[in-house]
C-alpha cells in the first residue's frame, strides 16, 4: 500500500479500458474504494421529474447496490424526493451527512435517508457529472462506515469520471450492437473504408450517386449518428463489417 | 469560422487581434475576476503572448471575434512550467508534440444553452484537433475544471491527470494531458453534423499574402 493514490488512479484509469461491460467496471470501482470504506456505488443520469420506474432504471448507468433497497426506492419513486437527487445541479460534491445543512428536509426526504441507512447505505459521497448531452449524472459511494478526506474525495472524483465514461461507451455499443445493416448498407461501408467516393460506389452498385446518399442516411440512422466517417467507424468498431 | 493568427501573419490580424485581447479580457477580468491579469486598457495578454503563442479566433459573419483559445508550446515557458508546476505531480510533460491550451473564451452571447456544448466552444475544440493531427501534435496539457473530466474522456480524448485538483483562487482546479487522434475528430465531427474543416478556407493564402 506504499503506492502514491495518483499512482493507484492512474492504473486503475487504465484498467478501464480493458473492461468490456458495467460489472466489470463496477468490480473495479469497489476494488479501488474500498479502503475508504466504499461497499455500494450507484451512477446514472437523473430523469425529468415524474418518470415511471422503468425509465427511471434505465436511466442507471453503474450498480452496485442494494437490490431490495432499489426495488423500493423506484417504485416509490423516492427519486423525486430524494435530497442527494436535489443537490445535484448544484454542481458540487456533498457527503450526506452534509445533506442537512445544506438543504431544508422535508419529512419525506428524512424517511428515504433513514430508510437507506438500514439497507447499508448508512453514509455517502455524492459527486455531479456534467456529459456532453444536456443532462446531469449523480454518483453516490456508499457504505456503513466511510471515511474520505479531501484528497480522497478528489480521486473519487476522478474515479467518477472515468468509470462514467466508460460504462457510457459500454452502454452507447450495447445499444447499437442489436443493428443490422443489409448487405447493400454493409458494401457501401466496406467501400467507404477502402476510400472510395460516392460516385465510385455508385458505379459499381449501378445506381445513381443520390441513391447511395439514401442507402447512407438508411445507415447513419440506423446507427444513430450524423457524419458518414462516423458511420464506417461505429460499424467497424461494432463488427458489422469485417 | 476560425483563424490562426501567429507571429507570421499577425499584421493582417490587427483588428482582430485587439478584439481577441478584448474579449480575453471581459471573461478572465472582468467575468472570472482574475484581477491579477488586469492591464487597465481593457486588453488582457500576458508574458506568454510571445512570438511562438498560437491564437486562435473564431470570426463570426460580422467580422466580430466570439471565440478564442491559445496554444502554447511545451517545448517554451507555459503556465504549467512557470505559473502552476504545482499542479503537476510527476514529471511534466513535455515536447513538440505537446502544447497547452490556453485562454478558451466563448463571448457570453454564445456560451453553451443549458448544458450543451455551444456550437462556438465545440469548433474550438475541433480547431485544436484539426490543427494538432496536421503537425504532428497529438496531446494538450489544460488546466481545467475537473467537471470537464467527462467530457473529454467521452469525446475521445485520452485524458492522463497529472496531479489532483486543487482549490486555485476559489475555483477547483485539475491538470491534465488529453491525447487526441482521428477518432477524436471523427467523433466531434459527428457532434458538429460536418465534415468540414472549422478554418477559414483562405487562412493559408492571407499568411502568404
Amino acid at each position: 500500500m506504499a503506492r502514491r493514490p495518483l499512482d493507484r488512479t492512474l492504473d486503475f484509469i487504465r484498467s478501464l479500458d480493458g473492461a468490456a461491460t458495467q460489472e466489470e467496471i463496477c468490480k473495479k470501482v469497489l476494488e479501488i474504494t474500498k479502503v475508504f470504506g466504499v461497499e455500494h456505488v450507484l451512477a446514472g443520469v437523473v430523469p425529468f421529474p415524474g418518470a415511471m420506474s422503468k425509465v427511471q432504471r434505465s436511466h442507471v448507468l453503474l450498480a452496485a447496490w442494494p437490490q431490495e433497497w432499489a426495488v423500493r426506492y423506484f417504485s416509490r419513486g423516492y427519486l423525486f424526493s430524494d435530497p442527494a437527487i436535489a443537490l445535484l445541479p448544484e454542481g458540487r460534491s456533498f457527503q450526506w451527512a452534509q445533506v442537512d445543512q445544506l438543504l431544508q428536509l422535508g419529512p419525506k426526504a428524512r424517511l428515504i435517508m433513514n430508510e437507506a441507512a438500514d439497507f447499508g447505505l448508512k453514509q455517502g459521497l455524492t459527486i455531479p457529472l456534467i456529459p456532453i448531452e444536456n443532462t446531469v449524472i449523480g454518483f453516490s459511494f456508499a457504505g456503513r462506515n466511510l471515511e474520505i478526506s479531501p484528497q480522497d474525495q478528489s480521486m473519487l472524483l476522478l474515479v467518477a469520471s472515468y468509470a462514467v465514461g466508460r460504462s457510457i461507451a459500454v452502454r452507447d455499443d450495447m445499444e447499437n450492437q442489436s443493428v443490422s445493416l443489409t448487405t447493400k448498407e454493409v458494401d457501401v461501408i466496406k467501400w467507404l473504408a477502402d476510400g472510395l467516393t460516392r460516385r465510385q460506389i455508385a458505379e459499381k452498385m449501378s445506381i445513381s450517386p443520390k441513391g447511395v446518399d439514401w442507402h447512407l442516411s438508411h445507415i447513419r440512422n440506423k446507427l444513430g449518428v450524423r457524419t458518414t466517417t462516423y458511420a464506417v467507424a461505429t460499424a467497424m468498431r461494432l463488427g458489422l463489417v469485417t | 469560422m476560425l483563424h490562426i493568427v501567429t507571429i507570421e501573419n499577425e499584421h493582417l490580424y490587427k483588428a482582430e487581434m485587439a478584439q481577441a485581447l478584448r474579449l480575453r479580457h471581459s471573461v478572465f477580468v472582468e467575468e472570472k475576476k482574475w484581477t491579477e491579469l488586469d492591464r487597465g486598457d481593457g486588453r488582457e495578454f500576458d508574458q506568454f503572448d510571445t512570438r511562438t503563442a498560437v491564437h486562435m479566433l473564431y470570426v463570426d459573419a460580422t467580422n466580430t471575434v466570439i471565440g478564442y483559445q491559445r496554444m502554447l508550446p511545451s517545448t517554451g515557458p507555459h503556465l504549467l512550467s512557470e505559473v502552476l508546476p504545482f499542479l503537476c505531480d510527476g514529471d511534466r510533460p513535455q515536447g513538440p508534440s505537446i502544447w497547452e491550451w490556453t485562454r478558451y473564451a466563448v463571448s457570453k452571447e454564445h456560451r453553451d444553452r443549458g448544458r450543451m456544448l455551444s456550437p462556438v466552444g465545440l469548433a474550438l475544440l475541433l480547431g485544436i484537433v484539426e490543427w494538432g493531427l496536421a503537425r504532428e501534435i497529438d496531446a494538450i496539457i489544460i488546466q481545467m475544471n475537473p467537471l470537464w473530466l467527462l467530457r473529454l474522456v467521452q469525446m475521445k480524448f485520452k485524458v492522463t491527470p497529472l496531479g489532483f485538483p486543487k482549490e486555485l483562487s476559489g475555483e477547483t482546479t485539475i491538470a491534465v494531458t488529453a491525447h487526441f487522434n482521428r477518432d477524436t475528430l471523427t467523433f466531434l465531427q459527428n457532434l458538429r453534423g460536418s465534415e468540414d474543416s472549422v478554418f477559414f478556407r483562405h487562412s493559408e493564402d492571407r499568411m502568404r499574402a
